[in-house]
């Protein structure tokens, strides 16, 4: 164990605050805790909360917003936000249900014909914003119209009559892995969330996009392809949101337009809560903590009564205290 | 003895875990031109920022016009008192016109205080008395050259009608003729009573108008010269506490180098339309240095060697075997064993979220990484070395490279591109804002490099880096080369004589 | 930094200096082709009837301005929420109690300055992105609308309908559309507005000379606010009724319009004219789709595609030559 040389550094004495505040730097410890405490606040006074199938429940629809909120997690890393995980997640769920049935295809092929088209269409997203210098916001708003809108316009506006019971076993809290008693979604979530952790930080596309979030310039100068990570980052993106589509519409049983929009915020508050900053740092694993916390905080709180709206303005909230902890700006002074 | 108008002392800034000014301490007399000189690293720059308001002082006093002040909170206070500041880095809203940049910060909140007419007469007056031919004041300022934006930066400055004026480094951007005019602009002011503060490293300034010299070391005055007093060698001695910036023995050791054959060929590089074409034969061995005002075309030059920039002329680098590979993007510079150290070290060079071993790792990891998975033990071994070479010291790799200090952070840096095993090593500024020590250590391993057969281009700020370290020097002025010193002929006063066109 | 360069004298023609003086000159041609083009197809123009449609547009992109403007990133996604609220405040509290004009305008007013120095207060002072921050605050307005008002209200013989129709011989649409731009006209000529663009343009320039620069740019997101309360009634003027679900209706649009008019993202460049010829070009283009009849269920597709198209331009039009390595 070396020591700190004090040669040009000067070490200060690391009181248990410090330690605490620099373990919080790197672990979303203050989430976890609070998670449990709400938890065990609506086990309390929410009679079966606590049971298995609500747990479940809660997992189930965790895991839809943890898989929504994946390719958001590595367009915050390297600086963006994804407004159009809505779009493609609904584009999907359209695809799979109301395209097949009007073009007469199967499954299969209604599912393997997303991945070249969200790979296609998130990697222009990533070239237009490299390219153009532009904030990846507004083009993402614009590709979301765009995808679900292409969509839309292919089935015409009909509305079928929703996915397939097998489909629909996927993400039913009464679902079955191979005997297991947990329904596939959850565990589907798992192994993404395993993946994401291993590529993130132990393969080479890892630093890559971590040096590309921290600092654009400094990574092109050290001979990262910039532009290609952000092609891949949104390509990504677009394909996991689609993918998850077909979650969604076996969740969802019939799909229309506006049942992706609940999707956007809590997969960006997942991550914000999580703890992961825009350009970095931060993984997949906080922002899988982060989507525990908003499921089991919304949860506890619509069993006591809170609508909608209250949600959605609870999700604002939340998303600004994140920021205001994790987030800030340098101070002007030091841009002088 | 005329009145103290300004009187510091005790003052400490800490920015995090670096303490920049341990006990700042300044005395300003009316009429006088008082230059404040140190090292990069020395505090200066942050002494600087108290007294124009972007920082405020941990402690210390702060006694301006026989009153205290804890300190400025902001630029706002700072000017309020009297204190007009120009920063060495050019600072202009690029898209506004020069009138607006002139008088930027004198209108109230929704009211001028001044009329129309009468800025554009004031402004006029001022730009007049400082520039040869100056701009209309109705040019946008993105359409001037730095020389000019500078100008354009000192003049908002003397506007004020300051009762102190700061110049940070301010006259590195400006070019000859204008630099010679500010200068008579402050002789005048300081016949005037106002006291102007001139931060620089160039010595033959502050030979032609200083009046007083304090001298900082490793955030402390460690001596006041008045009444022109000084030597270059007192004042060096002082900065740096030792006689010479580089020590004898790194010095036998890179001229005792022969250069070997030609590793990389420059044919007709123009670095602006118009300009003579530059030709180079760097050899393997060689110690090259690029010199130059700031802004002459060393920093585009340093950076078509490594295919950055889009010039006119071919950079084609000979390989061992005699093959010839051009040179016109960083990809092909790297692929024929080239490697480029940047200039801003934070905006370039590091990634502050990441760890010491991420940030050496970078550009190389592919060769720690099996099937696509890196594997933290083999970046650690290869790092290994370079942690014994350069003298980093650190904590543990995996701790954040924000922990380090400028200048170990800077050998993380360097020690980044060597990971390459380059055969000709692009720096450019590598000693800014480093401790001596640091220095020191880097310009060891220079000279060690230079031994192994490694061709080293070095752009400096530092003209004793120049005179001591390197076999020649190209200096650049206007974009051009206007000079090519070396053995004999590679003195302070040649050096800086070619800096203003002057054969010495 | 950058490296010195000697500009040549300008000869001829030069599209850039064009460009930058004039930033507004793309949407304005657009504007100008795309009414020539909506007059040949449907010639009962109805000017008092266009305009009315047309204003809350415009509305949504004069708000965005001061915004964006101010630079680092600036940018005001809660517009589009508070206009919406505007108009449910109004339709549901303000004019059951019987509040006249010069009662109810004010405190509409009051009500934007508050919102807007709230997003200004987070942004300067707790150092958060804009993006984000009225990203969050889009998302409470828009709950804050749901609450309010669950199903759409309703209004009727108000004289807030006289915003849509004439009041005298000129269209309510551009009484109301005068107040914000003489506001603005006045501000922008004044130091605050010469302040604004140089902290747009560089905001540590600025507070190196002294500027207030939080100060600036918290009246920035306060004046854009109001100008959204504004707005809102110009969407009750027009449609008699507020409705929450139309809390997102002109995100995207704004944006565009914005973008197409000049106005760098980036801060500090563009103005009034750009926000209106931006705006009118947009209106236009959904006026075309009507026209043609392009079904409702393309819209979604084309306002993707048209605020794509829109942005890129502007950033092309927008982007000077930059030696910035």
């Amino acid at each position: 164990m070396s020591t700190f040389e004090t040669t040009g550094v000067l070490t200060t004495r690391t009181s248990g605050w410090r330690r605490l505040v620099a373990i919080q730097g790197r672990f979303p410890i203050l989430q976890i805790v609070i998670t449990l405490g709400v938890f065990l606040f609506g086990a309390l006074t929410l009679p079966g909360l606590a049971s298995p199938s609500s747990i479940v429940s809660i997992l189930v629809l965790a895991s839809l917003v943890g898989i929504a909120a994946i390719g958001q997690t590595v367009v915050v890393l390297i600086g963006g936000i994804d407004m159009s995980v809505a779009g493609f997640l609904v584009a999907g769920a359209l695809v799979v249900t109301q395209l097949a049935s009007v073009y007469d295809l199967p499954f299969w092929a209604a599912a393997l014909l997303l991945i070249p088209c969200s790979i296609l269409l998130g990697g222009f997203v990533g070239w237009v914003c490299h390219r153009f210098r532009i904030d990846p916001l507004i083009i993402t708003l614009a590709m979301s119209s765009i995808a679900l809108g292409l969509v839309v316009v292919q089935s015409q506006g009909i509305v079928s009559a929703g996915a397939p019971t097998w489909l629909s076993n996927l993400t039913s809290p009464t679902g079955t892995t191979f005997g297991i008693p947990i329904p596939p979604v959850i565990i589907i979530w798992a192994i993404v969330g395993v993946v994401m952790w291993l590529v993130l930080s132990r393969t080479v596309i890892g630093r890559r996009l971590y040096a590309t979030g921290a600092n654009p310039r400094a990574a092109g100068l050290s001979l990262v392809k910039t532009r290609w990570v952000w092609i891949g980052v949104f390509a990504f993106s677009a394909l996991c949101a689609s993918l998850g589509g077909i979650l969604l519409a076996a969740f969802a049983g019939n799909v229309d337009p506006t049942v992706g929009g609940p999707y956007l915020f809590q997969s960006l508050a997942a991550v914000v809560i999580g703890g992961t900053v825009f350009g970095g740092p931060g993984d997949y694993t906080r922002t899988i903590v982060g989507t525990l916390m908003l499921m089991v905080l919304s949860t506890v709180l619509v069993g006591h009564g809170l609508t909608g709206s209250d949600q959605q303005i609870l999700f604002g909230v939340v998303i600004l205290l994140a920021v205001a902890v994790y987030g800030r700006e340098k101070k002007l002074r030091d841009r002088v | 003895m005329t009145a103290a108008v300004l009187e510091v002392s005790g003052l400490t800034k800490r920015f995090g875990a670096t303490v920049a000014l341990r006990d700042g301490r300044l005395a300003l007399r009316a009429g006088e031109v008082h230059a404040l000189v140190g090292e990069n690293g020395s505090g200066k720059s942050t002494l600087v920022k108290i007294l124009s308001g972007v920082h405020a002082p941990d402690s210390g006093t702060i006694r301006i016009a026989e009153r205290q002040v804890a300190a400025f909170r902001s630029p706002r206070e700072s000017l309020a008192a009297g204190i007009a500041t120009v920063f060495q880095e050019v600072l202009a809203v690029e898209n506004r016109t020069v009138l607006e940049n002139l008088w930027l910060g004198q209108d109230g909140a929704f009211r001028s205080k001044v009329s129309r007419a009468r800025k554009r007469e004031r402004a006029a007056e001022v730009l007049a008395e400082l520039m040869v031919q100056p701009p209309s004041l109705d040019a946008l300022v993105e359409d001037l050259d730095l020389s000019d934006r500078q100008a354009c930066a000192i003049a908002r400055a003397l506007l004020r009608d300051p009762r102190i004026l700061i110049l940070d480094e301010a006259t590195s951007a400006l070019d000859y003729e204008t630099r010679t005019r500010l200068f008579a602009v402050v002789r005048r002011l300081s016949a005037e009573g106002v006291a102007t503060v001139l931060i620089t490293h160039r010595m033959d300034e502050i030979d032609e108008i200083g009046d007083t010299v304090t001298v900082l070391r490793s955030g402390e005055t460690v001596g006041v010269v008045e009444d022109r007093a000084w030597t270059t060698a007192s004042l060096v001695q002082l900065m740096t506490g030792a006689e010479q910036l580089i020590p004898a023995a790194t010095r036998e050791a890179a001229e005792a180098a022969d250069p070997g054959a030609v590793v990389l060929e420059v044919s007709g590089l123009r670095l602006a339309p118009g300009k003579a074409p530059i030709d180079l034969q760097l050899r393997a061995g060689e110690l090259v240095g690029l010199a130059g005002l700031e802004g002459h075309g060393q920093d585009a030059f340093i950076k078509a060697l490594w295919g950055l920039v889009d010039a006119e002329g071919e950079v084609v680098r000979r390989e061992a075997d005699g093959a010839a590979r051009p040179i016109r993007t960083p990809d092909d510079a790297y692929a024929a064993g080239i490697a480029y150290v940047p200039r801003e070290r934070r905006a370039e060079s590091m990634f502050e979220q990441l760890t010491i071993l991420d940030n050496f790792a970078l550009p190389t990891i592919g060769r720690d990484a099996r099937g696509g998975f890196v594997s933290r033990r083999r970046s650690e071994r290869r790092f290994a070395p370079f942690i014994e070479q350069l003298r980093i010291k650190l904590g543990h790799p995996s701790h954040p490279i924000t922990t380090l200090s400028g200048g170990n952070a800077q050998k993380v840096v360097i020690s980044r591109w060597l990971a390459a095993s380059p055969r000709i090593l692009l720096l450019n500024d590598p000693t800014r804002g480093i401790d001596i020590n640091a220095k020191r250590d880097l310009y060891r391993l220079l000279a060690e490099l230079a031994r192994a057969g490694v061709a080293v281009v070095m752009l400096s700020t530092e003209v004793d880096e120049h005179v001591e370290l390197m076999d020649r020097v190209l200096v650049f002025r206007e974009h051009e080369q206007a000079a090519e010193l070396s053995g004999a002929q590679l003195t302070r006063e040649r050096l800086v004589a070619g800096f203003f066109g002057e054969a010495a | 930094m950058t490296t010195a360069i000697r500009t040549a004298p300008a000869r001829r023609f030069d599209l850039s200096v064009f460009v930058r003086r004039y930033p507004f000159a793309f949407a304005l041609v657009i504007s100008v082709v795309l009414l020539a083009l909506n007059l040949i197809v449907q010639p009962n123009f109805g000017p008092v009837q266009q305009l009315a449609s047309y204003a809350p547009i415009a509305f949504a992109a004069l708000a965005l301005m001061p915004a964006i403007l101010s630079g680092r990133g600036g940018i005001d996604l809660t517009v589009s929420p508070v206009m919406t609220l505007s108009g449910i405040v109004f339709i549901g509290y303000l004019n059951p109690a019987g509040l006249g004009t010069f009662v109810a305008v004010p405190i509409l007013l009051v009500i934007g300055l508050v919102i807007g120095t709230v997003n200004g207060l987070l942004i300067v002072l707790l150092r958060l992105p804009p993006v984000v921050v009225t990203l969050a605050m889009m998302f409470v307005y828009t709950g804050i609308n749901l609450k309010l008002a669950p199903s759409p209200l309703t209004i009727s013989g108000s004289w807030v309908r006289s915003l849509a129709e004439s009041i005298w011989v000129i269209p309510g649409a551009l009484v109301g559309l005068a107040v914000p731009v003489i506001a603005w006209l006045l501000l922008a000529r004044s130091a605050w507005g010469r302040t604004l663009y140089a902290v747009g343009g560089n905001d540590a320039t600025a507070f190196s000379a002294g500027i207030n620069v939080a100060f600036v740019r918290i009246s920035a997101f306060a004046l854009g606010s109001m100008i959204a309360m504004l707005g809102g009634l110009s969407v009750v003027a027009l449609t008699s009724s507020a409705a929450a679900s139309t809390s997102s209706a002109y995100v995207m649009l704004s944006i565009a319009a914005v973008s197409l008019g000049g106005i760098s993202l980036a801060g500090g460049r563009g103005g009034v004219a750009g926000a209106l010829f931006g705006a009118a070009a947009i209106f236009l283009v959904q006026r075309m789709l009507t026209v043609f009849n392009v079904p409702t269920i393309w819209l979604t597709l084309v306002y993707g595609l048209i605020l794509i198209v829109a942005v890129i331009l502007g950033a092309v039009l927008t982007t000077r030559r930059r030696e910035r390595s």
